[in-house]
C-alpha cells in the first residue's frame, strides 16, 4: 500500500509526541508507522524491570536517550521484600553501554545499583546528564566519586532516599574544577560530612544550580555561605536546622534567605529548632512546596510557620501539626493540592498528639484544590470520610492509614465500608487508594462498582472472603497495581480472574490464603505471567499443596522467567506439575 | 479445594459456558468437580488511561491496549461457599495465627504501619529519650542532636515531648512547661503550685531541682508535672 505522506514529515510530527501513550498508539497504526516511531523514540519507561529484557528494548528502540525504570514491588519500602530479591540494574547498564552510547538520562526506583554499574555509566555515556536513584541501594560513595569525576556534562544527581554505603564524604571533591554544569543535586540521604569548602566552590561555579538538597551533616551556621553563592536556587533542602541560639547566626541566616527570591521549595529541617524558623520568613509567601516531615517542631511554632505560606501547594508534615494546625492550614493555604501527614510516634501505644479525623475534614473543607492525601491517624469515622468525599470530589490520590489495624468507626463501632464507599463513589477520578481500619467485603463491592479510574490499590488487614478480591479484580477497569497483605483472600478469586492479571502491571499478596497449588496452576496456565512465590520457610514442595504461600508476586512479562532469583523465590511455570493428593 | 477449570477460547463473547472442560482433561478426572454456577466475566478492552504512574510523585504515561479475552481458570459463582465450616476469614486467621511476623524486640507487625526506613530511623532516634547520634564519622565525635523527653501533666490525657537542648536552667524549663500545658489545657496561668518530677537513669522518680542542671540533663528519662491546687 502506498501512501504519499513522506516519512520525514511523519517523523517531524512524532517529534512533538512525548507521551508514551500517544507513541504507543501511533505504533499500532500500521507497520511503517511502527518502524518510523521506534527509530525516533527517545524516552523509555519500564514500570517493572522484569516485564521486559534489555535486549528486547534495545532491539525495538535503537535510539533511546533516556531510561526510567522501576524494580522492587512497592511493599519493599516496608521491609516486606527480603534482602537479595533482585532488581539489579547492571545487566541493563551493560547492554546499554554498547547499544546507547548517547544515553543521557537514567532514572531508577527501588533497584539495586552497584559501584560497578555507576562506574560503567560514568565511562560509557559521553553525554550523560541525569542520574536519579530513588530508593535504590547497593552502592557506596565510591560509585558517586566515579560519576562526579567522569560525567563532565552532568546536570542532575539525585539520590533521594537511597541507601548508600557511606565510606566518606570525599566523593564530592571529585567534581573537577572545570565542571560547571550542575543544575540539581540531592544528597540528603547521605550521612557523612562532605568537604564544605568543596561544596561551596562547587555551588559557586555552577550558575545554573536550581535544586540543592543538603544532607543532615551540613551545619546551619554554614548554610548562608551556600545561599549567598546560589541566590537563584528554586529548591533548597537544608541540613540540620539547629544551632546554638545566637543572634549573629540568626541574622546571617535571615539575610541569606532574603537574597533567595526564586525559592519555591524547602525541605530538610532535621532537628529543627523553633527559634530559627522565623529566619525563613522572607521566603514563606513564595513557597509552593514545604517538606517538614523530618522536623520535630510542634505547635504553635509549626502552625505559625505554615500559616505564612499562603502559596503552598504541597505540604509534608508530621502529625505535630495536629487538628488545630490543619485548621489554620485550611484557612491560609487555599492553593493546597497535596497534603501528607506522617506519624511522629507510630509505635506508641497511645496517641501523643491531638490529631484526629477532624484535621483532615477541615482541610478538605477549606482547600478546594486538595487532590492528593496521605494521612496517618489513630481514629476515623464513616461520617468524616463521607464529608471528605462530599467536599472533595476532585480527589485523585487518597491514602489513609489508621495506625492500629482493623479499628472500626470509633463512634458507631461499624466497619469503615460506607466511608470508603463514599470516597470511591464521589471521587470519580480517583487513581490511587490505600485503605485501613475495619473493612469487610462490602467495601470491595463499592470499589469494584465505582472506582473505574483506579490504577493502584493497597489493602491491608481487610475483607472477609474471596468475594472481596473478586469484586476488585472484576470491577476495577483501570487497575494496574494491586498490593495486598494480611487479608483472607485465597485461590478462588485469583484463579477466576486470571486473565485480569495480564492487563495489570503486578499483583502482590502476602500473608493471605493463596495455596501453593493455586500458584502452580496460575503459573502453568498463564505463560505471559511470571508467578513468583516468595517463601523463606523453604521449598513450597516440602509442604502440602493446600498450604498457603508466604508471599506471591505476579506480573506480566514478555521477558520470560527470571534467572536471577534468590533461593527463597520460586517461579511457577509450565514445568510445575500439579499433584492431586 | 474444589475447582472447576474453565478455559474458554479467546473470543468476543463473555463466558457463558457451562462446564466447558479445558485442555487439562487428564487432571480433571482426578479432581473432584463441583458444578457451580459460573460468574460472567466480561473483560472489556483494557486501556490504561493514566498518564501517571502513581507510586509516589511520579507521573508517567504508560498505556497498553489489551484485546478482549475471556479466560478464567476457575468458574465461580461469586457466592461464598456455604458448605465450609469456617469462613475464609476464620480459616485465614487460624492459618496465620503463628505466622504473623512479629518483630520480637518491638512487638510490632512487620512493615506496619507503612512507613519507610528513613522515617523509622528518624523516629527511632527521636524516641530514645536522650538519643545521641553519630553525625561526623571522620572525627568520631558523638554530637548530641536531640534530647527529647516525654512530659506528662497529671490529669491530662496526652503527654508532650520536649527537647531539653532548648533550655539551660530549671527556670527556663519550668516556665516553658507550664506555658505549654496551659496552652493546651485551658488552665489559667495562675500561680498554681506545680511539682515537677523526673525519672532518672536508674528508674527512680526524683524531684526536679535537687541536682545541678548538668546532672539532671545527663540523667533525665521522662518527666511528670503534678498540680498542687490549694
Amino acid at each position: 500500500m502506498g501512501y504519499s505522506f513522506p516519512e520525514e514529515a511523519l517523523e517531524h510530527v512524532l517529534w512533538f509526541l512525548s507521551s508514551d501513550r500517544d507513541r504507543n498508539s501511533v505504533s499500532l497504526v500500521c507497520k511503517s508507522w511502527y518502524e518510523i516511531e521506534r527509530w525516533c523514540r527517545r524516552r523509555v519507561f519500564v514500570g517493572n524491570c522484569y516485564a521486559v529484557t534489555p535486549e528486547i528494548v534495545i532491539r525495538r528502540f535503537p535510539e533511546v536517550r533516556a531510561l526510567e525504570m522501576k524494580g522492587k514491588p512497592h511493599f519493599a519500602d516496608f521491609n516486606l521484600v527480603p534482602e537479595g530479591w533482585g532488581a539489579y540494574v547492571y545487566p541493563w547498564i551493560s547492554a546499554m553501554s554498547v547499544a546507547y552510547p548517547w544515553l543521557e538520562e537514567i532514572k531508577l526506583k527501588r533497584m539495586v545499583v552497584t559501584d560497578e554499574s555507576l562506574e560503567l555509566i560514568s565511562k560509557s555515556f559521553k553525554n550523560f546528564r541525569v542520574l536519579v536513584l530513588s530508593s535504590c541501594e547497593g552502592f557506596t560513595t565510591d560509585g558517586l566519586a566515579s560519576i562526579a569525576a567522569n560525567c563532565s556534562n552532568l546536570r542532575e544527581l539525585d539520590l533521594r532516599e537511597s541507601e548508600v554505603e557511606d565510606l566518606s564524604g570525599h566523593w564530592l571533591s571529585h567534581f573537577p574544577d572545570s565542571y560547571t554544569s550542575l543544575v540539581s543535586l540531592n544528597m540528603s540521604c547521605l550521612g557523612s560530612e562532605v568537604s564544605f569548602s568543596a561544596l561551596e566552590r562547587l555551588v559557586a561555579r555552577c550558575p545554573n544550580l536550581r535544586t540543592l538538597r543538603l544532607n543532615r551533616a551540613v551545619p546551619l551556621e554554614k548554610l548562608p555561605n551556600l545561599l549567598r553563592r546560589a541566590p537563584q536556587l528554586v529548591e533548597l533542602g537544608t541540613g540540620a536546622y539547629s544551632a546554638e541560639i545566637r543572634s549573629d547566626i540568626y541574622s546571617n541566616l535571615a539575610e541569606a534567605f532574603s537574597f533567595c527570591k526564586q525559592l519555591k521549595g524547602l525541605s530538610g529541617f532535621w532537628d529543627a529548632v523553633p527559634a530559627y524558623l522565623p529566619a525563613m520568613n522572607s521566603v514563606c509567601s513564595g513557597l509552593t512546596s514545604l517538606n517538614l516531615s523530618y522536623a520535630t517542631i510542634q505547635c504553635p511554632d509549626l502552625t505559625k510557620l505554615v500559616s505564612q505560606c499562603h502559596s503552598l501547594q504541597r505540604l509534608w508534615v508530621l502529625d505535630y501539626i495536629e487538628d488545630s494546625g490543619l485548621e489554620a492550614l485550611s484557612a491560609s493555604c487555599k492553593d493546597l493540592q497535596e497534603l501528607r501527614v506522617f506519624p511522629s510516634d507510630p509505635f506508641g501505644a497511645e496517641p501523643n498528639v491531638f490529631l484526629t479525623e477532624q484535621g483532615l475534614v477541615s482541610v478538605s473543607e477549606g482547600c478546594p484544590k486538595l487532590q492528593s492525601v496521605l494521612y496517618f491517624c489513630r481514629q476515623m469515622t464513616n461520617a468524616a470520610l463521607i464529608t471528605i468525599a462530599k467536599n472533595r470530589p476532585n480527589m485523585i490520590r487518597f491514602r489513609l492509614c489508621i495506625i492500629e489495624p482493623q479499628v472500626p468507626d470509633y463512634l458507631t463501632l461499624e466497619p469503615l465500608d460506607t466511608g470508603f464507599g463514599a470516597i470511591v463513589k464521589s471521587c470519580k477520578e480517583l487513581r490511587r487508594l490505600s485503605m485501613s481500619g475495619l473493612l469487610t467485603d462490602r467495601v470491595f463491592d463499592y470499589i469494584g462498582t465505582h472506582a473505574k479510574k483506579l490504577e493502584m490499590l493497597s489493602i491491608a488487614f481487610a475483607g472477609d472472603s474471596d468475594l472481596g478480591l473478586h469484586h476488585v479484580l472484576s470491577g476495577c477497569d483501570s487497575l494496574r497495581k494491586l498490593e495486598i497483605r494480611d487479608c483472607p483472600f485465597g485461590d478462588k478469586a485469583l484463579l477466576a480472574n486470571a486473565a485480569k492479571l495480564e492487563t495489570m502491571r503486578s499483583l502482590w499478596m502476602s500473608s493471605c490464603s493463596v495455596s501453593y497449588g493455586a500458584c502452580k496452576l496460575l503459573g502453568q496456565k498463564m505463560p505471559r505471567l511470571n508467578v513468583e512465590v516468595i517463601d523463606e520457610r523453604g521449598p513450597p514442595d516440602s509442604r502440602p499443596e493446600s498450604c498457603p504461600v508466604e508471599k506471591l508476586y505476579v506480573y506480566r512479562t514478555v521477558g520470560g522467567r527470571r534467572i536471577d532469583m534468590p533461593g527463597y523465590v520460586w517461579t511457577m511455570d509450565e514445568d510445575s506439575t500439579i499433584e492431586f493428593s | 479445594m474444589e475447582l472447576e477449570l474453565g478455559l474458554s477460547l479467546p473470543n468476543h463473547n463473555p463466558i457463558m459456558m457451562k462446564g466447558l472442560l479445558d485442555l487439562n482433561c487428564s487432571s480433571d478426572n482426578e479432581m473432584e468437580l463441583k458444578r457451580n454456577k459460573f460468574h460472567k466475566n466480561n473483560y472489556k478492552k483494557q486501556t490504561f488511561l493514566g498518564d501517571h504512574d502513581d507510586d509516589d510523585d511520579d507521573e508517567h504515561g504508560n498505556v497498553e491496549v489489551e484485546s478482549n479475552k475471556s479466560l478464567s481458570l476457575f468458574l465461580w459463582s461469586g457466592q461464598p461457599n456455604d458448605e465450609e465450616d469456617d469462613s475464609p476469614r476464620e480459616k485465614w486467621r487460624k492459618l496465620h495465627l503463628n505466622d504473623r511476623e512479629i518483630d520480637e524486640e518491638n512487638h510490632e507487625i512487620v512493615g506496619w504501619p507503612p512507613i519507610n526506613s528513613w522515617r523509622r530511623e528518624l523516629l527511632h532516634h527521636h524516641h530514645q529519650g536522650g538519643g545521641w547520634m553519630v553525625v561526623n564519622h571522620r572525627r568520631g565525635e558523638r554530637l548530641r542532636n536531640s534530647m527529647y523527653v516525654k512530659v506528662k501533666m497529671e490529669g491530662v490525657a496526652i503527654g508532650r515531648k520536649i527537647d531539653l537542648r532548648l533550655y539551660n536552667s530549671y527556670h527556663t524549663l519550668t516556665n516553658a512547661l507550664i506555658e505549654m500545658f496551659a496552652k493546651y489545657n485551658g488552665i489559667g496561668r495562675k500561680k498554681v503550685d506545680y511539682t515537677i518530677l523526673y525519672q532518672d537513669k536508674e528508674g527512680d522518680w526524683m524531684l526536679a531541682g535537687d541536682v545541678p542542671w548538668e546532672a539532671f540533663i545527663e540523667s533525665v528519662q521522662r518527666m511528670e508535672i503534678l498540680r498542687n491546687e490549694k
